[in-house]
């Protein structure tokens, strides 16, 4: 069990314990501060896409900022024009991106299979929340106009065989990598613990606090985990604030761009609802993200693979 | 006086089990099935390496322990048909700490220190008397005794997860420790989550009690404590054989 699994259990089994204090705060102030908790941890994790990058790349640094902001641009394009088709390719990139996290360091070997498995496990996270939650789901996209599009999507059957189709595939591709000796038992039984764990709290919490929970620990604690072991790969102490100085930069270009387009719907200058803005920020960061990710799990497992034969 | 009682503990059990009181015949399930394995426990204790007989003995108290107050919690569910909590953290305070115990004893002979048995000892009673206090004594602060019931058992799981606990079997050279260290920390990952869970699922004022039936939460703790409480000294029995096998 890594830290990251232990602060999760943690943080779960506290928030079990404390939930009926939580249910004396308001619903208003909950997605804000949950908001918030997402935004400061989700956001470092990905600021530091530059250096990850350009430090395997030929390619110049002008070159990559112009197709990562054209990235977003064409994000912010798409969800406008098709907002529904949009909504479920950021479902799909990030299930794909939440299974790689998860189990790109766990699996002892490269395996066709891999990235199948890292797309329902994904999957199957995400459409926990999103089964557990679809009457108020349903309701939120009823209640803000620039949501109805979406509403489309929610349909309670459907949802019920995507999730319960992702979670008996991911369950029997667990099974197949621990058959082959690519998981070890140990992982297979914390990544089986794990995932009944992130079920039940899709299950007894609500969207937003059980989706924090999932994202800040699980996923972005992990990716911050690789990403610093990967600077830092022999360092005794903890090289805290060096790291958090690579993060900074970007992070905050981010957090002012986010105050922006906040700014700009209070003011009424951009026509777009609060959920909307800011799935499209999430979604216009998420998506170049990913590829950068892509290219650095590769990387590293490359790397390992050469040390590994040498 | 003997004859009286005999008849009137007859009476209560073909008063009171009706043939769809699974609640009830787990009660006597668990009863049976501790007392069975503390007998087991002592008699194997003779078979074992001279190292392994505090281990084996401190199996078979768990099991008596627990088999003795099942016996009064049979008695209490028959004559009222409650759960009886007082009795069940009576067990708990007595045998959780002796689980505990087990972790040192089988780390000893690597390196482990006193302050490793002091502190789960410590986290252990945290969790309990925390527990019942909530469950009982304040049950309008119930939320809060159960935060601080939760901070114990964490501290027991990063000790064998993560802690001094895990780095002395980690650093063993003995593939029997590994396995039976690991199988030791799932119980208290998996079988003890059974506690706080149920702790949740209170009659007044538990978030998880419209989740879970308290009725249902006994038969769940009378499972789990006869697999945590046996299944603990089973591990603990295996590994002992094992390594006395190696040693002769």
């Amino acid at each position: 069990m890594t830290k990251v699994h232990f602060s999760f259990i943690f943080i779960f089994l506290l928030l079990l314990a404390a939930y009926p204090l939580l249910g004396q705060v308001s619903d208003m102030t909950q997605a804000v501060v949950a908001m918030g908790i997402v935004l400061f941890f989700g956001v470092p994790h990905g600021a530091i896409d530059n250096i990850l990058f350009l430090e395997k790349s030929s390619m110049s640094p002008v070159r990559f900022y112009a197709y990562y902001l054209g990235a977003i641009v064409l994000n912010v394009v798409c969800w406008l024009l098709f907002p529904a088709f949009s909504l479920c390719l950021f479902l799909a990139i990030s299930s794909y991106h939440f299974g790689q996290s998860q189990f790109v360091e766990s699996l002892k070997a490269p395996w066709r299979l891999a990235n199948v498995l890292y797309f329902f496990w994904g999957m199957a996270v995400i459409l926990s929340f999103v089964y557990f939650n679809t009457a108020a789901l349903k309701e939120l996209t009823l209640s803000i106009p620039d949501l109805h599009a979406f509403e489309v999507l929610i349909n309670q059957a459907w949802i019920m065989g995507l999730f319960v189709g992702s979670i008996l595939v991911c369950l029997a591709l667990l099974l197949r990598a621990l058959a082959k000796g690519i998981l070890s038992t140990n992982a297979f039984a914390i990544e089986f613990y794990l995932l009944a764990l992130i079920c039940l709290l899709a299950y007894l919490t609500n969207f937003i606090i059980g989706f924090t929970l999932f994202f800040t620990i699980i996923h972005s604690f992990k990716v911050f985990q690789s990403e610093y072991n990967h600077f830092y790969p022999n360092s005794e102490r903890l090289q805290l604030v060096p790291f958090l100085l690579k993060l900074l930069p970007l992070s905050l270009i981010s957090f002012v761009g986010a105050g922006l387009l906040f700014g700009m719907i209070h003011l009424g200058i951009a026509p777009l609802s609060y959920p909307f803005a800011i799935l499209l920020s999430i979604s216009s960061i998420t998506l170049p993200h990913v590829f950068v990710m892509e290219r650095f799990y590769a990387n590293a497992q490359n790397i390992e693979q050469v040390s590994g034969n040498a | 006086m003997f004859f009286m009682n005999s008849l009137l503990f007859t009476t209560l059990l073909f008063a009171g089990l009706s043939a769809n009181d699974y609640v009830g015949f787990t009660f006597f399930i668990g009863y049976m099935a501790m007392f069975a394995a503390s007998v087991f426990f002592f008699f194997e204790r003779q078979q074992v390496e001279g190292k392994w007989k505090t281990s084996l003995l401190i199996a078979g108290l768990i099991t008596m322990i627990a088999s003795v107050h099942y016996y009064y919690m049979r008695d209490v569910w028959m004559t009222t048909g409650q759960s009886p909590t007082q009795f069940r953290y009576i067990d708990w305070i007595l045998t959780v700490p002796l689980m505990c115990v087990e972790f040192y004893l089988i780390l000893k002979a690597f390196g482990a220190k006193i302050g490793l048995l002091w502190k789960m000892i410590g986290y252990s009673l945290v969790m309990l008397v925390a527990g019942y206090l909530g469950e009982t004594a304040f049950r309008s602060s119930s939320v809060i005794w159960g935060i601080i019931s939760t901070v114990g058992y964490v501290g027991i799981l990063y000790e064998v997860w993560l802690g001094s606990a895990r780095k002395l079997a980690g650093n063993s050279d003995d593939p029997n420790l590994k396995a039976a260290f690991n199988a030791l920390s799932w119980f208290v990952l998996v079988g003890w989550a059974i506690y706080p869970i149920g702790y949740m699922a209170i009659e007044t004022d538990g978030w998880l009690r419209g989740v879970i039936d308290v009725r249902n939460m006994d038969l769940i703790y009378n499972i789990g404590d006869a697999v945590n409480k046996i299944g603990f000294g089973l591990v603990i029995y295996s590994l002992a054989i094992k390594s006395s096998a190696k040693a002769a």
